[in-house]
């Protein structure tokens, strides 16, 4: 008795090595990586481009990067449950789409247009979430079916057509409105995404349901024996995951300055990897939102910073497939931390 | 098609191409020979998925690049509304962008001033002449020819423009809204 406990305090009193201590580190704080990537990125891209560094281009990117990140902040909450969502874009447009046709075509006044448009996405989010805890379909099969299923809607209800800002009321381009703040020009959108991480981000880093995210991601049979509606909590994250990916359309259309049921095509492996560089664990229970703002970031820095080093396009998309499986393989490693 | 196009505005502007069959490879300064000729600075060779957003983030690129863009081309109209987008958010008000295809939506970007000329397409033709050419084919008639000089036959082109230049033949946005697709 006395030799096992020695043996545990000897083991708990052991000198870590310099590379043991940085595992534990980021394994309690996982947005120590994207952090330290992102820094790293602006300091090589800022020296290839001084332009880089312009509060010109770190708006810009900013703006470019918005949509991503709002996309992020719904597949952050679901890849927490160890799930994935592929429907992240075909939600978003479809309620874009709604939005759009709803006020240009129908004349449905522009906030209730977009009112319903959130609705819809809401919806969507729960049609995943009852597939996934009801039937007890795995999420990556869900998602794949309603991806088609959203897109076909969205196509069908919009004719294929797309929609100008010029016929939409000002209440829906209000999200591309810009204004200076000092020597950045920020985009409501942009302002919008930033106000969301930190209402959800405070969900869930401070609330029960934030916590039962956790719980529920690292070990659902666990959770639920411990006392935690593993199934409601579930259906709860798809559902407001819908509503984030709502927020994305409005924002989207600002942005775009148009409504179009082929825009974001690259939406869903964007978002995924924002979270997965963003050093959340794709296997659940580990992770965080910042990381995926500051992912959703570096790959947006990625693309701007190899443009304006004058590298070519297709090496752009190289760089970024790297940084995913560095980032998966940190995770895998940071995974084996020993108590 | 991408080079295609691309590749044809150049020689349009009177640039070397370099290699026809390669985008963003001609000298980033020289001169051109287009018009009344002239020298010439590439910013930048942008992708732009052909669609509006695409189209914005490549313009705003360019412009991270130089503050002094004055004419843009974009491989179609909806990249054309994004990049217009962008040099609105700038300021730039002065740029001349061009494109092509000449649906009905683009030459309606041509009326109301986001794009400054289009090149206008007539896919109708095309679908209705190639139809009648198999219908034909089929009845024992002959095959069709292919155009003067070309390799395929060629069912026409115009500049759409409502500020003509000297020199080049264009029709109106009003005209080509009579014959426009889409």
């Amino acid at each position: 008795m006395s030799s096992t406990s020695a043996a545990a305090a000897e083991f708990a009193r052991r000198q870590q090595s310099p590379l043991q201590k940085i595992q534990h580190l980021l394994h309690g704080h996982p947005w120590l990586s994207p952090l330290f990537l992102l820094v790293v990125t602006f300091v090589v891209f800022s020296i290839l481009n001084p332009r880089f560094a312009s509060a010109n281009a770190q708006s810009l990117l900013l703006q470019q990067v918005a949509v991503v990140a709002c996309l992020a902040i719904g597949q952050t909450l679901v890849i927490l449950t160890a799930g994935i969502d592929l429907s992240v874009g075909a939600i978003t447009i479809l309620a874009m789409m709604v939005m759009a046709t709803l006020a240009a075509d129908q004349g449905v006044p522009g906030i209730l247009a977009i009112l319903i448009g959130i609705a819809l996405a809401v919806g969507a989010g729960i049609l995943n979430g009852i597939l996934v805890t009801r039937v007890g379909l795995p999420p990556f099969i869900v998602t794949l079916g309603t991806l088609s299923i959203f897109t076909a809607i969205a196509l069908l209800y919009s004719g294929g057509s797309s929609i100008q800002n010029n016929r939409l009321p000002d209440i829906i381009n209000f999200t591309g409105e810009s204004f200076a703040i000092g020597p950045f020009r920020v985009t409501v959108g942009v302002l919008m995404v930033l106000a969301l991480y930190c209402i959800v981000g405070f969900a869930l880093t401070q609330t029960a349901w934030g916590r039962h995210i956790f719980a529920v991601g690292d070990d659902a049979e666990s959770a639920r024996l411990s006392g935690v509606a593993s199934k409601r909590i579930l259906l709860s994250v798809y559902t407001v995951a819908g509503l984030i990916y709502g927020f994305a359309a409005w924002i989207q259309i600002g942005r775009a300055g148009s409504a179009t049921a082929n825009g974001i095509p690259d939406a869903n492996l964007d978002s995924i990897t924002a979270v997965v560089i963003g050093g959340t664990s794709l296997f659940g229970g580990r992770g965080g939102l910042i990381g995926s703002l500051l992912g959703a970031i570096i790959v947006g820095s990625f693309t701007l910073g190899l443009s304006l080093a004058g590298v070519d396009q297709q090496w752009r998309l190289f760089a970024i497939g790297v940084l995913v499986i560095v980032a998966v393989s940190v995770d895998q490693w940071i995974r084996k931390v020993k108590a | 098609m991408d080079y295609d196009r691309d590749q044809g505005f150049l020689e349009g502007m009177g640039i070397d191409v370099a290699d026809p069959k390669k985008n963003a490879d001609e000298a980033p300064t020289g001169k051109y020979t287009g018009g009344k000729g002239g020298d010439y600075t590439i910013v930048c060779n942008e992708p732009s998925n052909g669609a509006e957003d695409g189209g914005r983030t490549a313009m705003e690129t360019c412009l991270t690049k130089s503050d002094g863009i004055n004419v843009v081309y974009t491989i179609n109209e909806p990249a054309a509304v994004g990049a217009s987008a962008a040099l609105k958010a700038a300021g730039i008000t002065d740029a001349i962008i061009v494109s092509v295809d000449g649906g009905c939506a683009g030459v309606n970007s041509v009326k109301d001033g986001t794009i400054g000329a289009t090149a206008q397409q007539y896919p109708l033709k095309m679908a209705t002449l190639g139809m009648e050419a198999i219908a034909k084919i089929a009845r024992g008639g002959e095959k069709p020819t292919t155009s003067d000089g070309l390799d395929f036959f060629n069912t026409g082109v115009a500049l759409v423009t409502d500020k003509p230049a000297e020199g080049v033949e264009s029709i109106t946005s009003d005209e080509a809204l009579k014959i426009c697709w889409g």
